[in-house]
């Protein structure tokens, strides 16, 4: 919906009278342990990130500091810390016992005083919500958390206090378009989130809570290089703060890092049985609620994407995968395996179809045996001898993939059916590539309108909210496909199997149903 | 420093559902910095002035609102005659004829241009043929070229007979701004005084669909910012226009070169940088925009590398959370 002008004065009057606080609290146990685990990092330096034993052991440790400095669950809530990661870390200090020694001690300092936080009910950021919205308080209110997976988790326990129930929780997504409240609470330090929550505040009164061994440190990332400046926030400070000696643990530290390595081993160890297969160059994508998806890294390869803008509005519309940033929505399919278009395509084309995927099959399997056997470099040759334009390794490896229809030159396809014995009816498998190639665009093409008029019937805050949404198109015979919030892509690529690109899967490796 | 002169805004007023509310100073803000920015205007170099906003809404419409306003007042438009020269034999034209009792409009098709010697002179010629058949051709000198405007109306359309239509009368609400005599022109004639790249949805609905109203004389009159902007986008085949929206997902081409162009938001700004090298550019910024610190960084570069001078705009003090930076780049 289009943003009026008494919706966007409300904007402007919101950043004129902006009132911006910190809250600092305090919570003794939960102190100790977070400083008893900077200890051991910092002892650990580089160690810390580079060894797996390592990694693997402050994963949840680092992860359980942040859910709990990032919403307003109690120390014991079972979302943030298992029993049995408990068991796991205490198997790692026995192990550290005698693989780094010197260490041990700060590791299971750092345990001892897990255990402790981990037996108490305390929520300390509650504590501070409940006097901050007193039952007079204005409204209308929201909550903002940084992190849209523990929007449920805190949901219940907010909903148990009759102050905060029906104070809404939102992500910073949310807060870029015209809605505006009376007051806002930001669970977390003000570094976490991005500038606009606070230069372009959508909130009369923004309230920062957050743990005072975090340094409270904010100003904006990015300004104009010269001219008139905007006035940056002043934050006044209510509560302990960090001391100048103890300075405070940097906020950023506090968020754990997105370890690349770990959320592929993950998926390897999955698919253990399809890493045998032939390999393609991917791009990692972490998406929101801790899922991860492989993309094509080619550089033409596309993905359908959801433009959603805050005013309501939203495109479908393909994206080179190499553009996709963080923020965009990736539509991927979440039931019925990994590349929607193929179901509906074969739908389209009918009782036709099955004859076209099996020669499509049969070329494409002929080459990889041929490739297996003679090996690539023989194979590129061999098919240059028979008159191929683009015989390189990574086209034949394209060539290959189930997803690539055919090879665009005619020259190559006639090479392959050459030096696979299926020149004699060259004539059929080109008549059924050319009908899967038709059904693929006409597919592409269904699903977008499909999807578009769904996405128009949809409620984007939602989306915004959750960073995902699930859409089932029955029309189309394609499952239930799912957009996603991209939280960010992996510098580098990975070899996969082509089977896997596209098919999401839990970047923490739990149990994800595909 | 640029004068700006008094407020255009004053008396304003926007309709906010169920009643008229005045309209709150950031709406003002923009107008008189869209008006201050064309008047600051140098054709030796170009103008770049970025604008960070907490919101990106109704900041370039009211720019455009400004730009359309200053440079209507000084002609400041496409407005060289020898365009006409430049057009290719069969290009449509509209043809305006004045009168005491107002204006008329005809559909014509261009048939070239020549030189007639008079009294020793040579003075140029435009032949234009008002039907279909060719039958009304007329030569027009260069002393009535002004009356020919563009325009890109499909050639089938053309009447079958010369035809005459009658233009709407300037409104209240557009004299109140730019005063009668420019008001009428405004309705009569169309120059491309500036270009807004940015969403069109939003655009239309800040532009058509918000209704505005300025107290004159005692008595409220009502329009909209389309009014005076006039975006050829959302005007119909025979109206002037004065300005253009081009969506910010197109093609990422446009032929002509506006005085101005507003480059409404990040990503307006990052995909058609590199467009509109000849114009004055203003870029709006939404803070809550997804590309907003790539566009601030790629734009902090550009004046780092390209900036010849700065400029104070002058605009006084700036609505709550909006930063103004403006600079001079020689022209490419």
């Amino acid at each position: 919906m289009p943003t009026s002008v008494a919706a966007t004065n409300r904007i402007y009057v919101c950043r004129e009278n902006c009132s911006w606080t910190v809250h600092c609290t305090h919570h003794s146990g939960f102190r100790k342990f977070c400083f008893a685990l900077t200890q051991l990092d910092q002892a650990l330096g580089d160690e810390a990130s580079a060894d797996d034993f390592w990694r693997d052991w402050m994963r949840p440790l680092r992860r359980y500091r942040f859910d709990m400095s990032a919403a307003p669950l109690p120390f014991d809530h079972p979302e943030a810390i298992l029993e049995e990661q408990l068991a796991s870390l205490q198997a790692g200090v026995a192990e550290c016992e005698s693989l780094f020694p010197d260490y041990a001690p700060l590791a299971r300092a750092v345990l001892e005083k897990l255990r402790s936080v981990v037996e108490s009910r305390d929520n300390p950021i509650l504590q501070l919500l409940t006097s901050l919205f007193p039952e007079d308080a204005l409204h209308p209110a929201a909550i903002l958390l940084k992190e849209p997976r523990l929007m449920p988790a805190a949901e219940s326990v907010l909903n148990l206090h009759a102050l905060l129930d029906g104070i809404s929780l939102v992500s910073p997504q949310q807060l870029r378009g015209s809605a505006c409240y009376a007051k806002l609470a930001v669970i977390g330090p003000a570094r976490w989130f991005p500038d606009y929550v606070f230069m372009a505040p959508r909130a009369r009164s923004i309230d920062v809570i957050q743990f005072d061994w975090i340094s409270s440190r904010w100003e904006p990332s990015v300004s104009l290089a010269s001219g008139a400046k905007a006035v940056v926030p002043t934050f006044n400070t209510v509560g302990a703060v960090p001391s100048l000696v103890e300075q405070g643990l940097n906020a950023m530290d506090v968020i754990p890092p997105v370890d690349w390595d770990a959320i592929a081993a993950a998926s390897k160890a999955r698919h253990a049985a399809e890493y045998n297969q032939e390999k393609v160059p991917a791009r990692l994508f972490l998406l929101s609620g801790e899922v991860a998806v492989y993309l094509d890294a080619d550089e033409q390869a596309t993905a359908t994407i959801i433009d959603a803008e805050q005013d309501g509005t939203a495109a479908v519309r393909r994206e080179l995968v190499r553009r996709i940033e963080p923020g965009t929505y990736v539509l991927l399919r979440t039931e019925g395996g990994g590349d929607y278009i193929v179901p509906v395509a074969d739908l389209i084309m009918g009782n036709q179809a099955m004859h076209a995927r099996t020669l499509q099959s049969r070329w494409k399997d002929s080459l990889a045996e041929y490739v297996r056997r003679m090996g690539m470099q023989a194979t590129c040759s061999a098919l240059e001898r028979r008159g191929a334009t683009h015989a390189n390794e990574n086209n034949v490896r394209n060539w290959m993939n189930k997803r690539k229809i055919r090879p665009d030159a005619d020259a190559d396809f006639t090479a392959i059916l050459r030096l696979v014995g299926l020149e004699a009816d060259s004539g059929d498998y080109r008549t059924a590539m050319k009908l899967i190639d038709s059904a693929h665009q006409r597919a592409g093409q269904r699903i977008r309108e499909l999807l578009l008029d769904q996405v128009d019937r949809a409620d984007l805050e939602e989306l915004h909210r959750l960073g995902r949404m699930d859409f089932e198109l029955p029309d189309a015979g394609s499952g239930t496909l799912t957009a996603f919030r991209v939280e960010g892509n992996s510098q580098h690529t990975f070899p996969v199997p082509p089977s896997l690109l596209g098919r999401p899967f839990d970047s923490e490796n739990r149990q994800w149903h595909e | 420093m640029v004068d700006l002169g008094m407020s255009y805004f004053v008396r304003g007023y926007f309709f906010n559902g169920s009643r008229y509310c005045p309209v709150p100073t950031w709406v003002q803000f923009y107008v008189d910095a869209g008006a201050g920015i064309s008047a600051a205007s140098d054709p030796k170099k170009r103008l770049v002035t970025a604008i960070a906003a907490p919101t990106r809404a109704y900041a370039a419409a009211l720019l455009a609102l400004g730009v359309v306003i200053d440079s209507s007042a000084t002609n400041n438009g496409i407005a060289c005659l020898d365009w006409i020269k430049g057009l290719e034999i069969d290009c449509p034209v509209f043809i305006l004829k004045r009168k005491p009792g107002g204006t008329w409009r005809a559909k014509g098709l261009y048939k070239g241009s020549y030189y007639r010697c008079i009294d020793g002179v040579d003075v140029p010629y435009a032949s234009i043929q008002f039907d279909q058949a060719g039958d009304s051709l007329r030569e027009l000198p260069f002393s009535m070229w002004d009356l020919i405007q563009e325009a890109d109306f499909p050639i089938a359309s053309m009447p079958k007979k010369e035809t005459w239509y009658r233009v709407a009368a300037s409104k209240p609400f557009i004299e109140h701004f730019v005063g009668r005599t420019v008001a009428e022109d405004l309705m009569t004639r169309s120059l491309l005084q500036c270009v807004i790249v940015g969403q069109a949805a939003a655009l239309e609905s800040e532009l058509l669909h918000t209704e505005f109203a300025v107290e004159v004389r005692e008595h409220v009159v009502k329009g909209n910012l389309q009014d005076i902007v006039r975006a050829r986008r959302f005007a119909s085949t025979m109206a002037a226009f004065r300005s253009d929206v081009i969506p910010v997902d197109s093609a990422g081409s446009y032929d002509l070169s506006p005085p101005i162009a507003i480059l409404d938001g990040s990503t307006a700004y990052l995909k058609w940088r590199h467009l509109f090298r000849g114009s004055d550019r203003i870029i709006v910024l939404d803070r809550a925009d997804r590309n907003f610190e790539e566009a601030v960084r790629t734009l902090n570069d550009e004046y780092t590398l390209e900036r010849t001078d700065e400029l104070d705009l002058g605009l006084g003090a700036a609505p709550a959370g909006v930063e103004v930076m403006a600079f001079w780049e020689s022209v490419s």
